[in-house]
């Protein structure tokens, strides 16, 4: 079905990124790609749709085939009839004015007659889990809604090969499982070719039948399911997070000597207090009504919930960046703030220039700011990429240049929206690193997180936020059903 | 606050027109904005006025529209005051300003009460190829995506500690973003081209439209009853 010899690939830059590839995939086989952040695994699934090099320049060397006809020969639409490519950023993959309308889109490009275009919209919504979110805009959706109904306006097309760059990313776990059992009972029944583009691969390990692990732009590991999950160490090949596996690093009961801070309930004021807080958009209802929240000097809280439950409206509303209708929020202290999709965060023209940009404003001496900037760019382990764009980075290096643009300013509560979404084991492993010495010098963090693991490993306190209100809910690694 | 107006789902008499008549009432409130005399435009602005109370637009929706207006006002008043004196000055500007009211209101309530797919419809039976058709259209859907740009780089400022609150700040914060602004709204419309792309757009010479359009006695009396008055608004 697909067949991919690749010698190189280099962006305009120069940079290589991909070399050496020999990729054969036939028809019906479902395989995920792997491999850690900046490995080439985006990059090779755009040179398998076309993508490259019709879209995106650059200079491959190689030949991507799909039934026997060269990529290079067909145009994006014409390549469109036969294979699905869902990109890794949802929001600007839905532009129409409703979710309905977004489904369409493509359907009605392929011609279809009316009454098909209804049916299939509606069984795609389904498939996704969205048949609620038909009539919204777009723009209103949740990071997890939006994901959703991206994939969805693609699969709707109903072709006979799907590649998915992290169609699940932003998903809370019961909306993962969901969406991937979907997907591989599409490929079982209609024989479907699928290949996924996935950082953690262990949850598709009963359902894929091959796994290809890429590092450096080169694939190390080509195996089936079976060989692939016995023989490797899937931690060491980056692919699973070590935060159980550290305990002396990421368990909040045991702060290094010397960074011991007393946290808790029981320890004075709380850095965060949230009082009867009533909340609704613009022409909707109310989000929240009267809801309640503390939280204390050292303390990780995890806010967890389904997709489109007001998690992400809390957290700003939390930061000062959404107003309350009605009650009180209090916080005791400066906050950082690291938004679910990093992109919406930054707009520096170099790394270096986005971290010193809150301590400019504050008018910091320059020998100040040049040691702060420094440090926290170390910190995230960007400090060799100081001077690049922050365009040219990976997503997972996005998130912690975003991530370094709250730490910079030293706050005493980090508000943090999906700190791993999008970043490979190391680096999720590295902001949990972090996030347990913050909280072992006394600084709280709110944290929203679809990361079973993550949230069990740094929280001790976590809230199920769902039909407008917070349920206390044990921080264990399993995500209450709330359906 | 929106920017810039975008399509208010309704049911009204007026939504249920067709593009066409939507796009000649349109025509007809400009033509009368740029020829005809002051009383005539005022009359205009009054007929568009009705209509958009029957079209049962929110006010609220004019907000950014009336401030936009109103700065624009301030400095057609200052320049006219300056080179016609008081009483020249203050009518000339007067005039001007009632003419761009009437200009923007039909062109909002175009926008507001015509869905955009409407138009590109509109378009497709005119002949042009829906590729072409449809650009308008998806040009006027990216507006929201600049909007959202511009909202995202506000809050990632508001969450490094800035604040505006007061005008100063407000221009403060704003400066230095929009070369930003511009690079990001760029980097979004190149996704929402290769999204459009990837779904099949522009393969086939024709495409299914979930709507549909159709010009009936209504449009046709409404049309005919808007030219007319047009007509006699601007010889009058």
């Amino acid at each position: 079905m697909i067949k991919a010899i690749i010698k190189s690939f280099s962006y305009p830059t120069g940079n290589v990124v991909l070399r050496d590839m020999d990729i054969h995939i036939p028809a019906g086989e479902f395989v995920v790609i792997t491999g850690t952040s900046g490995s080439g695994k985006s990059t090779l699934v755009q040179c398998l749709t076309g993508v490259i090099p019709h879209f995106i320049r650059g200079d491959l060397d190689g030949k991507v085939e799909i039934k026997g006809r060269d990529l290079s020969s067909l145009s994006l639409p014409a390549i469109s009839r036969f294979m699905a490519y869902a990109g890794q950023e949802p929001q600007n993959q839905l532009f129409n004015l409703t979710v309905y309308e977004d489904m369409a889109f493509g359907p009605g490009n392929l011609c279809l007659s009316r009454d098909e275009i209804h049916t299939r919209v509606e069984w795609a919504l389904n498939f996704v889990g969205g048949r609620h979110l038909a009539g919204r805009q777009p723009d209103t959706l949740s990071g997890g809604e939006t994901q959703r109904c991206a994939l969805a306006s693609y699969i709707v097309m109903g072709q006979e090969v799907l590649v998915l760059d992290q169609p699940c990313r932003e998903l809370d776990p019961e909306g993962r499982k969901m969406v991937y059992d979907n997907i591989y009972q599409l490929h079982r029944e209609k024989c479907l070719t699928v290949v996924v583009v996935e950082d953690r691969p262990a949850e598709l390990a009963g359902l894929a039948g091959r796994f290809l692990v890429l590092d450096d732009g080169k694939i190390v590991i080509d195996d089936e399911a079976a060989a692939f999950m016995s023989h490797y160490n899937l931690a060491e090949l980056g692919l699973s997070p070590l935060y159980k596996s550290c305990p002396e690093h990421f368990s909040p009961s045991a702060p290094p000597k010397g960074q011991q801070k007393k946290c808790g309930a029981d320890h004075g004021e709380p850095l965060v207090q949230v009082e009867e807080l009533w909340f609704g958009y613009k022409g909707d209802s109310f989000l929240f009504r009267g809801l309640n929240l503390q939280v204390f000097s050292g303390e990780v809280v995890s806010l967890l919930g389904p997709n489109g439950a007001g998690k992400t409206t809390l957290a700003k509303l939390i930061g000062g960046i959404l107003k309350p209708v009605k009650g009180v929020v209090k916080v005791n202290g400066t906050t950082g703030y690291l938004f679910q999709n990093p992109d919406q965060q930054l707009f520096g023209s170099s790394l270096w220039d986005e971290v010193a940009f809150a301590l400019k404003r504050r008018r910091i001496s320059p020998d100040e700011i040049e040691k702060r900037v420094n440090r926290v760019l170390e910190i995230v382990r960007l400090n060799d990429l100081a001077g690049a764009h922050p365009y040219t980075l990976s997503r997972g290096q996005r998130k912690l240049l975003a991530l370094a643009t709250a730490l910079v300013m030293e706050p005493a509560i980090l508000i943090v929206d999906e700190p791993t979404g999008g970043l490979d084991c190391r680096q999720a492993d590295l902001v949990a690193e972090i996030f347990t010495q913050f909280s072992h010098r006394g600084g709280s963090i709110l944290m929203i997180s679809h990361d079973p693991d993550l949230v069990k490993a740094l929280s001790r306190k976590a809230f199920l936020l769902h039909g407008g209100s917070l349920r206390e809910v044990k921080p264990d690694g399993t995500f209450p059903a709330v359906s | 606050m929106e920017l810039f107006p975008q399509y208010h789902n309704g049911d009204s008499w007026i939504h249920r027109r067709d593009p066409r008549s939507k796009t000649v009432f349109f025509m007809a409130g400009v033509a009368v904005a740029l020829a005809g005399e002051p009383k005539s435009v005022t009359f205009m602005f009054l007929v568009l006025m009705v209509h958009g109370i029957m079209a049962r637009l929110p006010p609220a929706r004019y907000k950014t529209a009336a401030l936009v207006l109103s700065v624009t006002a301030v400095t057609l008043v200052v320049v006219q005051l300056i080179f016609n004196g008081v009483v020249t000055g203050l009518i000339m500007a007067g005039e001007a300003v009632l003419r761009l009211a009437c200009f923007m209101y039909a062109f909002m309530q175009l926008v507001q009460w015509t869905h955009p797919m409407d138009l590109a419809l509109m378009g497709v039976k005119m002949g042009v190829p829906y590729r072409f058709a449809m650009l308008p259209v998806l040009m006027v859907r990216f507006i929201p995506v600049m909007e959202r740009e511009l909202k995202g780089i506000f809050e990632s400022q508001y969450a490094r500690g800035e604040r505006f609150d007061s005008t100063r700040q407000k221009l403060r914060g704003f400066l230095p973003v929009l070369l930003p602004l511009v690079l990001r709204s760029l980097k979004c419309g190149q996704e929402i081209a290769l999204a459009m792309e990837t779904k099949g757009f522009g393969y086939a010479s024709r495409r299914t439209f979930l709507r549909d359009i159709s010009f009936t006695a209504a449009d046709g009396l409404w049309t005919a009853g808007m030219v007319c008055l047009s007509g006699l608004l601007i010889t009058y």
